[in-house]
């Protein structure tokens, strides 16, 4: 019998690749890359850093580095596109990753920097594997993703996943300009990949900017939003049921009378503009949506004796209009209320999630599909003008306004074109974004009911005549479905909101001593002493954290602070936010402890 | 002209050719930097500007190696053949690479090939230039 050998053959090259990166790669990223086949367009010369690539075309080698001296190459593009500047940050390579690019912004980057390295080919990334060694890729000081999708859009899209999650901002997606020649399909992603870094930056700025504010309206929305069940009760409860989403651009006006007459059909969920436009016109929703904190909001809702149904509303909004519909809310967190998300959570106080982005009709979509309902049918969303500049629906708070100058052309669904302003522009694309997110794993049907407006992908387009035409649902008594589902809830709100005053005050007390210490540029030891306390204290560091985001962009453009003067203004910042919010907390909690007087829901 | 004023004209070039051979080295850097960063734009510009001159330069060698072959002693007379023929090669792989854009091989060509080039032919001429000064035969007024 012939002895068989216990010798385990040695791990090839493209193995050990896939073990030591495997912990980078982003989504299925691993999976695409051992699957893809392989090419001999990309070839590899050995060299005594690493190997040297080149691609393959028309039989023609280009190499993708100088062969003589990569290294200073490397050292030269970097210092153009950083211009010499090497804070902590966030970059983005598009292409097959320059191993001696990567390797110098690993040896200079801070600590605590990222490096997003992405490819359409797998195939590119497959031969990388497996004729280059990429232990160089485990670094301890920098993180690094490796994302690789053959579709541009998706590419771009799980991108935009990444940098949302990262603390530094990618300020630019940069590329070789080797691989910029020989792969000139990498300009248009790479165009993509800045547009998503803008509208993150966008977000960003939103949320520094209005945190203060709407960080004091969930403080005096308290509460009623403490005494809701949130958004959450009613998710998958409408399976098999269709909704009606009504926005409220001026292609509406074509559908009232069609929404009107099979109103008692279909789930209606409404956003705060269209309300008024759907009560003119006899059309009562189920639900409607509101999130805004500006004050001006309130219009949507003003002079309305009986508004029906229940409000939808994020933490944030204007406070009169949680007041105008008191119990009768159904309150939900968001990407920007994480922070007082989790210190609700500190009282067992958790209402659901949903997504945000631009446009509420945004958020009144992603309520339907998080219903479970089967299909929508989405009215009034134009995120367009007409040539007359008409921008909402008549009757809503802004009738008779026009928009005439600052518009840009974007693609139409009736027409090659149609105008919008920059911003909607914006919104269309988060739509966009938002949709191919969700398309993969919803199983229905999402209609866009439009005659006119711009177009939005994967909504499939439908006139109004054919909505009111098709086969509709039998009738049903949605509002009683959706009243039966809210019931009152407990929390320990009381004693959270007790615990946090009592933190504030001593924060406050503390930061004023704190003021009198500092008195040079040297950081007095109590100082670090009183930020780890700040740290450790999550009653604190998530409701104070608004009003530091705030303090960030105040001073983004103080260069002449000095460290003393930047001490002193963070000082005052922490203690005149900590005065602010355990007032506010005063108030709402003893709001709050008049409304619950003598209600038991045991 | 005179054999006698033509062989001065070459020398005086030969003597004074360290200007000639700065310039070169400076647009070289200048291109193959302006490709090394996508400046593709300036870098075509640039190398557009030069290949006239660079021409010209090769055909001066040329020139010079049939016209002074007896005065310039052997050991000169072949390394400046060599280094003639290499610029020529050069100058025709910088034209092939350019037409297929190969932007990254242009840039290597100028900044090591022909810039190591042109450094070892700035030390020969004045060194050429010596020899046929010694081989000029000089007027006693």
């Amino acid at each position: 019998m012939p002895t068989i050998s216990n010798q385990t053959s040695e791990p090839t090259v493209f193995q050990k690749n896939c073990k030591t990166v495997a912990s980078a790669c982003i989504n299925d990223t691993l999976d695409k890359i051992k699957a893809a086949e392989d090419t001999g367009d990309l070839t590899f010369q050995e060299a005594p850093e690493f190997p040297l690539a080149s691609l393959v075309i028309n039989n023609r080698l280009f190499p993708l580095q100088s062969p003589p001296r990569p290294e200073i190459e490397a050292t030269n593009l970097i210092n153009h596109w950083l211009q010499g500047s090497l804070k902590r940050r966030t970059i983005t390579l598009l292409g097959i990753p320059n191993l001696y690019i990567v390797s110098e912004l690993i040896d200079k980057l801070p600590q605590g920097s990222t490096l997003i390295l992405l490819d359409t080919s797998a195939k590119y990334l497959k031969k990388l594997f497996s004729c280059s060694d990429l232990s160089i890729l485990i670094s301890d000081s920098i993180k690094i993703h490796l994302l690789c999708h053959e579709d541009p859009t998706a590419l771009a899209s799980a991108f935009h996943n990444i940098i949302s999650n990262e603390t530094c901002l990618s300020d630019a997606t940069y590329i070789t300009p080797a691989q910029a020649r020989t792969r000139p399909e990498l300009g248009d992603i790479q165009n993509s990949l800045n547009a998503k870094i803008r509208l993150s930056a966008m977000d960003r700025v939103t949320v520094a900017s209005f945190a203060d504010e709407w960080l004091q309206n969930c403080l005096i929305n308290l509460p009623e939003i403490s005494q809701s069940p949130g958004i959450k009760v009613l998710f998958d409860q409408f399976k098999k049921k269709d909704a009606l989403i009504i926005c409220a651009g001026p292609s509406l006006n074509s559908s009232l009378e069609y929404i009107k007459e099979h109103q008692k059909k279909y789930l209606i969920i409404a956003v705060g503009t269209a309300l008024k436009p759907c009560l003119n016109a006899g059309i009562r929703p189920h639900l409607t949506i509101a999130l805004d904190s500006d004050p001006k909001v309130y219009r949507q809702f003003m002079n309305i004796e009986d508004a029906p149904g229940v409000l939808i509303t994020s933490y944030t909004l204007f406070p009169g209009i949680i007041q105008m519909y008191s119990s009768n809310i159904l309150p939900f967190n968001s990407l920007v209320t994480k922070g007082f998300a989790a210190w609700l959570n500190n009282a067992d106080c958790e209402h659901g999630f949903l997504n945000v982005g631009g446009t509420v009709s945004l958020s009144a979509l992603d309520c339907a599909l998080r219903f479970g309902c089967e299909n929508l049918f989405v009215f009034g969303l134009a995120l367009s003008f007409p040539e007359d500049g008409t921008s909402h629906a008549k009757n809503s708070m802004y009738q008779g306004q026009k928009i005439s100058h600052g518009l840009v052309k974007v693609k139409g669904n009736r027409h090659d074109t149609v105008n919008t302003t920059k911003q909607f522009a914006n919104y269309i694309e988060i739509m966009n974004s938002y949709f191919r997110d969700v398309s993969a794993s919803f199983r229905g049907k999402i209609f866009n009911v439009n005659s006119c407006g711009a177009h939005i992908e994967k909504l499939e387009l439908m006139r109004p005549e054919e909505f009111n035409s098709r086969k509709h649902n039998v009738a049903e008594d949605f509002q009683q479905i959706v009243s039966s589902l809210i019931k009152p809830v407990n929390s320990e709100i009381d004693s959270l909101c007790i615990s946090t005053i009592e933190s504030f005050k001593e924060i406050c007390l503390k930061s004023k001593n704190l003021l009198s210490s500092v008195t040079s540029n040297k950081t007095p030891p109590e100082l670090k002493e009183f930020e780890n306390e700040i740290k450790n204290c999550p009653l604190c560091s998530q409701l104070l954290a608004p009003s530091l985001k705030s303090w960030c962009i105040s001073i983004e453009n103080s260069n002449d602070l000095s460290p003393q003067e930047m001490t002193l203004s963070l000082l005052n910042q922490i203690n005149g936010a900590s005065e602010w919010i355990y007032g506010l907390l005063e108030n709402s909690h003893q709001r709050y402890k008049q409304q619950t007087q003598g209600v038991s829901h045991g | 002209m005179g054999n006698h004023e033509l062989t001065e004209m070459l020398i005086h070039a030969l003597e004074n050719s360290q200007v000639g051979f700065d310039s070169f080295k400076e647009s070289f850097q200048q291109c193959a930097s302006a490709f090394e960063i996508g400046n593709d734009q300036e870098g075509v510009r640039v190398l557009t500007e030069l290949i006239d001159p660079l021409k010209g330069f090769s055909r001066f060698c040329a020139d010079m190696i049939g016209s002074h072959v007896e005065n310039i002693p052997e050991e000169l007379f072949n390394e400046l053949g060599t280094q003639c023929e290499t610029f020529q090669n050069l100058l025709a792989d910088i034209l092939e690479e350019m037409e297929s854009s190969n932007f990254v091989e242009v840039g290597d060509i100028l900044k090591y090939d022909l810039g190591d080039l042109i450094s070892s032919m700035s030390e020969s001429f004045p060194t050429i230039a010596l020899a046929l000064r010694k081989s000029v035969p000089q007027t006693q007024e």
